[in-house]
């Protein structure tokens, strides 16, 4: 490697992706060039400048129109459009609707074709319900073999997904037991929760999530990876003989083609394993409240089901001056090197990931912040809240905090109290489902804990034995980075000396 | 979760949970925290203190001499220069490591002898028309994956003056075989079972993979072939895909389960010439060596050879990673033992 680490800074744009929040998606009218962001009222404006009736269009198509004709149908409707064709002459029939060729976007990136459920309002109520085999049916004898080629594709975040394809990087998160036992684990020990479902694993990498859930009974399982190690998830599902049942999809959740293959509304079950450093590194739980919103029936369970953060205050400054270099910063070959200090591995400006030696924790883990999956919104993300932790030894200075989280498996209906549980050893007195933990006391996790050192000045002088720490917590993405956080804390005690406040903002990006 | 995948690194004979946090840390580094790789080569010790000697050593070329150092990072290279009596340096790099680079250089009293400009070599303006001598440590992982030697080249092109220096100017790749069945079977053997399930898919995947690690001098059975040299001064961009041949001369009798591949590195134009190596057989350096698993494993008698080629080209799909191919043929009498085959490799 090379002094420069200039592919590293050129990368960074590579990663930048446009947010995927739904309801900041635009859409043009059928007819027009006007942007919608919700289909009925685009409907409204239809009918009302366009004399066109689109919900009693599709009501005349009868009961042959599936979903795949609504597709044509917008398809068909925008070459109308785009012919000049008056929309009040538009002729809309099945016969030809039939013609494949309304299955080509009419233009590029068309945000509508993902807005389907809400033309068959039917769709996503469930009062319809659709055996899943039939509709498996249904879609492999219409769908035209070179569907791969309409796929609507995005090469913006390229270097991230092919980042994911090698076999090291699996090797070491399948290599990670706490993580891929604590997800098989609850697979084993809730078999009924799944036999028979129909489940989604989003960014399922090598497959090992989809191979637990076909493993313990699951009539269908949607593998979904936009990497290109989907190619070789798939020929291990198959080596292991479960290719009848576990379908694996290369594209991104929200792409048109893996919506063409899942349907809306139809699983009972999303499996992921979409955590980063600090949680939400990364910011894949993104993808993963998208396909909730997308996929996801009614009632349907996430696994995991919540996701706790904690934080604690660290002491140790022996501890800090090793992994800031401090002493080997100050003299370089006899020249003075200082200016690299506070920039280092655990810097003024950037959240470090380390095993934080339990020695150096100094006070109480606080829960800050709880994240139900299952209801969660995108917004709530970013978010500020309050934690309290009490110091539990005499200490010299206050020199960091570390965050780290807790990982749920609820089953459907649990009334647990997560706070009550002790996640080291979960189950053994009587807790429902399960957990894992990324804290700093148990087994080391690849994500390890999230660092926030405090600058120098900033380091408290004596804080007593039983002293309360109280402050907020906010977590926040790195503008124009979806994947990077900002992660700011405040904090105020009672120091040997009289009140002590402080606050901090590092980021990872 | 690293965006920038560097070639997997793991301590080669600790093969347990421990090197997948090694690994982990070296990914989560590589990728995002820019001090780490600086202080990971400041102190590789062989690298710093090979350059340091070759400059100092020879005050007599650098004094009063305009020297250009490519890739500059944090200007270890350059102060170098400037202590050995150079009239001015001027360093340059894309990295925002470059606003440290200034502190570093302000806080050593040489501001008024050191230019620092951060962009593309190709962009950015320099104070001097030309220059007398390039200073670069521009050597990646199995010398080119990464390597900024196009840079360094583009720059000597235009910048330097007839009968400039390099420092360095000599670059040879050397390849070995070596017996690893243990770590083979850690490394490829770990995809036959994984939690009850068949990984197979993947060990095809793994075997693409070249390894940047350290290796156990004891694990070589063959001696070093220098395969190719690159001379600085007349070497092109074009050469830098290339097509050897290479013979490797077997040692011992042993197994040999991987070729390995490591370079030295030389500056000629010292009073007293001054090179280091990358191999097995010194001290380590934050380069190790690449190892490269073969599909099969070879039977060797000592005196035989095994024979082949070794093409390398940058991937055209991303210049920066790098397509090896090495073909393979180990030439016994033994019909029993002869062997022949290929193995194609990403470095990426």
């Amino acid at each position: 490697m090379s002094d420069s680490d200039s592919d590293v800074a050129s990368s960074v744009g590579d990663i930048i992706e446009e947010t995927s929040e739904p309801d900041t998606t635009t859409f043009k009218c059928l007819f027009c060039e006007k942007e919608w962001n919700r289909v009925p009222e685009m409907f409204a404006h239809c009918q009302s400048e366009h004399k066109f009736n689109v919900e009693s269009t599709i009501k005349d198509l009868g009961p042959g129109c599936d979903d795949l004709t609504i597709i044509k149908l917008v398809n068909y409707l925008r070459t109308e459009t785009k012919k000049g064709t008056d929309p009040e002459k538009i002729d809309v029939t099945l016969e030809i609707l039939a013609d494949d060729i309304y299955l080509q976007p009419t233009f590029e990136d068309d945000s509508l074709l993902f807005e389907m459920g809400d033309f068959m309002p039917d769709f996503n109520e469930g009062d319809k319900p659709r055996d899943y085999d039939d509709y498996e049916k249904a879609l492999k004898e219409k769908v035209p073999d070179d569907l791969d080629k309409i796929r609507l594709d995005d090469h913006r975040d390229t270097s991230y997904f092919e980042s994911y394809k090698g076999a090291g990087i699996h090797r070491e998160m399948i290599e990670d037991r706490v993580r891929t036992e604590g997800y098989r684990d609850f697979i084993e020990k809730n078999v009924d929760l799944f036999k028979g479902k129909t489940v989604l694993d989003v960014g399922c990498g090598t497959g090992i999530l989809s191979l637990f859930c076909a493993r313990a009974g699951a009539k269908k399982v949607f593998a979904v990876d936009n990497s290109d190690i989907a190619v070789r998830a798939k020929e291990i599902v198959k080596k292991n003989g479960y290719d009848d049942r576990v379908e694996v999809i290369q594209g991104k959740i929200e792409d048109f083609h893996t919506q063409r293959l899942i349907g809306t509304g139809k699983v009972d079950i999303i499996i992921s394993e979409w955590m980063g450093y600090g949680l939400l590194f990364e910011g894949m739980l993104d993808s993963v409240l998208v396909a909730r919103d997308l996929y996801l029936k009614r009632d349907g369970l996430m696994v995991p089901s919540h996701c706790t953060l904690r934080v604690a205050p660290v002491s140790d400054s022996e501890w800090i001056s090793e992994q800031t270099g401090e002493k080997f910063w100050n003299d370089v070959y006899g020249f003075d090197f200082s200016p690299m200090l506070g920039g280092g591995l655990l810097g003024d400006k950037d959240i470090g990931v380390y095993d934080v030696p339990s020695k150096a924790i100094c006070g109480s883990a606080s829960t800050f912040y709880t994240i139900d999956i299952a209801n969660v919104t995108l917004k709530e993300l970013d978010f500020t809240a309050p934690f309290s932790t009490t110091l539990e030894k005499e200490i010299e200075s206050l020199d960091a905090f570390a965050i780290w989280f807790d990982t749920f498996f609820m089953p459907p209906g649990s009334k647990q109290d997560l706070e009550a549980g002790d996640v080291l050893n979960w189950g053994k007195n009587g807790e429902q489902g399960w957990a894992f933990s990324t804290g700093p006391v148990g087994t080391p996790t690849h994500w390890h804990q999230a660092v926030l050192q405090l600058k120098k000045e900033d380091r408290v002088k004596g804080l007593r034995k039983g002293s309360t720490l109280k402050g907020n917590i906010t977590y926040k993405k790195e503008r124009g980075d979806v994947r990077g956080i900002v992660v700011d804390v405040t904090w105020e005690g009672e120091g040997a000396d009289g009140p002590i406040s402080g606050t901090l903002s590092r980021t990872m990006a | 979760m690293a965006h920038n995948a560097a070639p997997v690194e793991a301590n080669h004979k600790a093969g347990d949970a421990i090197s997948a946090l090694a690994h982990s840390e070296a990914h989560y580094f590589n990728s995002y925290n820019h001090h780490g790789i600086h202080e990971e080569m400041l102190k590789d010790e062989v690298r710093t203190r090979s350059y340091r000697d070759a400059i100092y050593q020879n005050g007599h070329l650098f004094k009063d001499k305009v020297v250009l150092d490519v890739g500059c990072g944090t200007a270890i290279l350059s102060m170098f220069a400037v202590k050995a009596g150079a009239k001015h340096v001027i360093g340059v790099d894309m990295s925002t490591i470059i606003e440290k680079a200034k502190e570093i250089v302000e806080a050593n009293g040489m501001s008024s002898k050191i230019t620092l400009l951060q962009g593309k070599m190709e962009e950015v303006e320099l104070p001097y028309p030309k220059v007398d001598i390039i200073i670069s440590e521009w050597m990646g992982y199995f010398l080119l994956y990464e390597s900024m030697m196009d840079t360094v080249l583009y720059a000597r092109d235009k910048y330097l003056v007839k009968d400039g220096l390099i420092f360095p100017d000599k670059a040879t790749i050397f390849m070995a075989g070596i017996e690893d069945g243990e770590y083979k079977e850690e490394k490829i053997g770990f995809w036959d079972n994984v939690w009850g399930f068949d990984y197979t898919p993947l060990k095809r995947t793994a075997l693409t993979e070249p390894l940047v690690d350290t290796v156990d001098i004891k694990a070589v059975a063959t001696d070093p072939s220098a395969v190719i040299t690159f001379d600085l001064y007349t070497v092109t961009v074009a050469d830098l895909a290339f097509t050897k041949e290479y013979t490797i001369n077997v040692r011992r009798s042993d197994f040999v389960h991987a070729i390995i591949a490591w370079f030295d590195i030389e500056f000629s134009a010292c009073h007293k010439p001054i090179r280091f190596s990358t191999g097995p057989h010194t001290k380590y350096t934050h380069w190790k060596q690449t190892v490269f698993y073969l599909q099969d494993v070879l039977t060797v008698e000592e005196g035989e050879t095994i024979t082949g080629v070794l093409t390398n080209k940058p991937s055209e799909k991303n210049h920066r990673d790098l397509d090896i191919k090495i073909t393979y043929r180990l030439n016994t009498e033994d019909m029993h033992r002869q062997a022949e085959g290929e193995g194609v490799y990403k470095m990426c």
